[in-house]
């Protein structure tokens, strides 16, 4: 599914970064200081993180071949179970990452894949 | 200033062996966090890039992601005044988020701050070094890992623990259910035009969620 980048996308991914990281961090530091957004925007906002993570974890992890597996062979939905154990007992997101990690290759060692 | 600094690390050497993992070169894992200087966002876009989306659906992505610093830029615009447009381009370049809440949390409780510009690139300094010892690290472990170690799993893990850090209440619990559910169903829209159809509805559902509980 996934495929390697090549040194070409790999820069334009930079010029991407670049761009869409500097722009909204020079809104109003650098060429608005004095606008105001209006409330539904703001309030709007508070919702970006909540509704972007989902949308790009689900597919990582329920998803082989372009369908929903939820079977046991799928070593990835253990460690993201795993993963959120942690995530809402610590909060930690190294110590979440590491629990999700063992747990992706306890299961696959396990299946024996 | 620790925490952000130690924060950042971690991501740090997440996004370094991320980029390695997507097939970028060492060179190229250094610069995309140099100029980009977004964690987050790295992840999102290189992880994208990976799975087929266009140029289009991963720069709006990237953007989305980044939103948040359009709010941090108004509100330290609203701090770090009687700068010269210098030390405004270095101010909105270095805005991540510790430095940000460092620095609201000083000006906040010493309103008599005099020194806000040297106090706030204090932290955007401190975080920036774990930062790049981070990429560094997770550039070049990400280059001797063998690719059955699956590190690229680490960004999705990464987000989880994230989702979970910004899950506070109803509405937003709405946001992210509305979200994942919806990419799961659009997971074969062409070019992964799903995320971005995930995202908001998602942030429409929290939005009209929180509408609803305030009556």
């Amino acid at each position: 599914m996934a495929a390697p980048l090549s040194s070409l996308d790999a820069w334009i991914l930079i010029a991407i970064m670049t761009v869409v990281s500097f722009l909204p961090r020079a809104v109003f530091l650098l060429f608005a200081p004095d606008l105001a957004l209006p409330e539904p925007v703001k309030r709007a906002l508070r919702y970006v993180p909540a509704a972007v993570f989902p949308a790009l974890i689900m597919p990582a992890v329920l998803i082989t071949d372009g369908r929903i597996d939820f079977s046991a062979d799928n070593a990835r939905l253990a460690a993201a179970a795993v993963a959120a154990l942690v995530a809402v007992r610590r909060g930690n997101t190294f110590i979440v990452v590491l629990a999700g990690m063992v747990t992706l290759h306890a299961m696959k060692t396990l299946h024996g894949a | 200033m620790l925490p952000g600094a130690t924060g950042s690390f971690s991501t740090g050497l997440i996004c370094g062996a991320a980029a390695v993992a997507a097939g970028m070169s060492p060179l190229a894992s250094m610069a995309i966090a140099a100029f980009g200087y977004a964690g987050t966002a790295q992840l999102v876009v290189v992880q994208l890039a990976t799975t087929g989306a266009t140029l289009i659906v991963l720069s709006l992505a990237g953007l989305v992601v980044n939103l948040r610093y359009a709010m941090f830029s108004l509100s330290m615009s609203r701090y770090l005044t009687g700068l010269n447009f210098r030390q405004r381009l270095v101010a909105a370049f270095f805005l991540t988020d510790p430095a940000f809440a460092l620095s609201v949390a000083r000006f906040t409780q010493h309103p008599d701050e005099g020194h806000r510009y040297a106090f706030y690139m204090g932290a955007t300094l401190a975080m920036g070094a774990g930062w790049f010892i981070g990429v560094a690290l997770g550039t070049a472990l990400g280059a001797t890992m063998p690719a059955s170690w699956q590190i690229e799993y680490c960004v999705p893990l990464t987000f989880l623990a994230m989702v979970v850090m910004v899950v506070r209440d109803r509405p937003t619990a709405i946001a992210a259910a509305v979200s994942g559910i919806t990419a799961l169903l659009a997971v074969n829209l062409p070019y992964r035009a799903g995320l971005l159809a995930a995202a908001t509805l998602g942030i429409v559902a929290g939005y009209l969620a929180e509408s609803w509980q305030r009556r």
